[in-house]
């Protein structure tokens, strides 16, 4: 260390407070109490399956009100065989990825928009707002008289369901990058393009991605209601028909898709959040 | 920089450079927030390698007066020539906490291999090893170092330092003073410190500045050698004279 010879500055930093000073023990046993509690958060569900399997195989659970854990499990196994659930899965996907992808578009344009510039703030935000106080899913009927009863009304009521949250939080968080930063990447002379890539990005970015996965519930769903409604193909045509024969297992079988389709897309959002965000744990943690 | 002000010697950078073209030049800056005038015509010449400080009291116009300078405030009239490549350090570190400490020294600096420069700076203020580091991982003394280091990795023919250590605790305000003071020795840029601490002022400048009211009322030299011991008697006096022109009575001090 050169600045060794700068008088007592280093003394400073080997006595910091924010020097990492947990050893391994520390941190060995920090990484056997994680692995334990996330044990224990799968003790309850585990539970609740174990017991409705015994519920079912007693007789006290009616099959036609709820079939059993094995039979949902045999149901699910007999559709992936004859094709039907890969086929309903498929189409239920690209309903709500081509929603989403439009609503994510609209809702980061707008957001940039309205954000970075008082104009568009001036102009557009009233008109989201008055969006956003429309009912989702009152709109259906409009939608079916303006775009049919085939994949348009589902997919743009998908991408509307995305717009409002996405765009919500991302203004939020555009409107809150510090104007201190600002300042001091200002006295950098920092170019538009820097400014973009290393303050306003990764400022922007946590509310960015709470906004994603509170959109990414929306968009399932809206993409449920709406296939509810009119369907010739998906997970709600699935579930539609096994109404109508009674198959039971089925709708449980297509409702459990969508509870997988949700945390699917949700662990990938948080898989994104905890890369965007290390800067903020690893600090913490040190 | 001018080479005049490279070849200075430690025996006052300020003398060696007399003559030379000053780094900052101001003539009758005014600036006035609403119906509050902040600065009331200042006039004010820092040359080359010369250490300022400018001492006020909260709302006397010294901070107004750096953002100025630092191109950070445009709302100011009067004839304004600020320093070529002026840098700052604010008051709080101000880094940008999802970029590790090198990559903040070294963001938006344009010099020829800025990462090698940027280490080199990191180890000058103490921080070698640390490159990695989120700003978060660090303690605020380690944190305003960094911004130092970002601030003098440009190469700054000014330097601009808003109160850089009144937010630090007493025992790394101390050291943080003695790196700075050994930098600027080092690297001889202009610095204007805004402080309201009179010994911070007296232990480090060549020139000690009072702003009342947005206007300066005191203008002195100092030239004492580097670096320099609080109890030495010039600094005593000063140091008295300056706070009774402050308003303040210090009775620790026998009079």
């Amino acid at each position: 260390m050169t600045a060794l010879t700068l008088g007592p500055a280093p003394g400073v930093a080997a006595t910091g407070p924010g020097q990492p000073t947990g050893g391994p023990p520390t941190a060995n046993r920090r990484r056997i109490e994680g692995v334990g509690r996330a044990a224990l958060r799968w003790v309850s569900p585990v539970l609740l399956v174990a017991l409705w399997q015994v519920a079912s195989s007693t007789g006290l659970l009616d099959p036609d009100v709820l079939p059993s854990p094995r039979e949902l499990a045999s149901t699910t196994a007999e559709l992936y065989r004859d094709g039907a659930l890969m086929e309903a899965l498929g189409v239920s996907t690209r309903r709500a990825a081509l929603g989403f992808l439009l609503g994510a578009i609209a809702a980061v344009v707008l957001g940039l928009a309205v954000g970075l510039s008082r104009l568009g703030d001036a102009l557009i935000d009233p008109l989201m707002q008055m969006v956003r106080m429309l009912p989702l899913f009152g709109l259906i009927p409009l939608f079916i008289v303006w775009f049919g009863i085939k994949e348009e009304p589902k997919i743009y009521l998908v991408a509307l369901g995305v717009v409002v949250p996405l765009y919500l939080n991302l203004v939020a968080a555009l409107r809150n990058v510090d104007p201190d930063l600002k300042e001091a990447a200002i006295s950098l002379r920092l170019t538009r393009w820097e400014q973009a890539r290393h303050l306003v990005l990764p400022a922007v970015l946590p509310g960015a991605l709470v906004g994603l996965r509170q959109s990414l519930g929306v968009a399932w769903l809206a993409l449920i209601v709406a296939e509810q409604i009119n369907a010739g193909a998906g997970l709600g045509y699935l579930i539609n028909n096994a109404r109508d024969f009674l198959r039971t297992d089925v709708i449980v079988v297509g409702l459990l898709c969508y509870a997988v389709l949700g945390l699917l897309t949700d662990l990938v959002v948080r898989v994104l959040e905890r890369r965007a965000l290390r800067w903020r744990d690893e600090g913490v943690r040190a | 920089m001018t080479a005049t002000s490279l070849t200075s010697t430690t025996t006052g950078p300020a003398a060696a450079s007399a003559g030379a073209d000053p780094v900052v030049r101001v003539r009758g800056v005014r600036r006035s927030f609403g119906d509050t005038e902040v600065l009331s015509g200042i006039d004010l010449d820092i040359a080359p390698g010369e250490f300022v400080a400018l001492l006020g009291h909260s709302g006397s116009g010294k901070s107004t007066l750096l953002r100025i300078l630092a191109g950070l405030d445009d709302g100011a009239t009067g004839d304004i020539r600020t320093g070529s490549a002026p840098a700052v350090v604010f008051q709080d570190p101000r880094l940008f906490p999802w970029r590790r400490a090198l990559e903040n020294v070294v963001l938006g600096h344009r010099g020829k291999d800025p990462e090698a420069h940027g280490r080199e700076m990191l180890a000058e203020v103490g921080l070698a090893g640390r490159e990695n580091a989120w700003p978060r991982e660090l303690s605020g003394g380690q944190r305003q170092r960094v911004a130092l280091a970002r601030a003098l990795v440009r190469e700054p023919d000014l330097l601009l330092l808003d109160e850089p250590f009144s937010a630090l605790d007493a025992l790394t305000r101390i050291s943080a003073q003695q790196l700075v003071q050994a930098l600027c020795q080092r690297h001889q840029p202009a610095v204007l410190l805004v402080t309201h601490d009179v010994e911070e002022a007296l232990l480090l400048a060549d020139r000690v500045l009072v702003l009342e009211h947005g206007d300066v009322v005191h203008d002195a030299r100092l030239d004492l050698p580097m670096p320099r011991r609080r109890d030495h008697p010039e600094i005593v006096a000063r140091r008295v004279e300056l706070l009774s022109l402050l308003g303040v009575r210090d009775e620790s001090v026998p009079g």
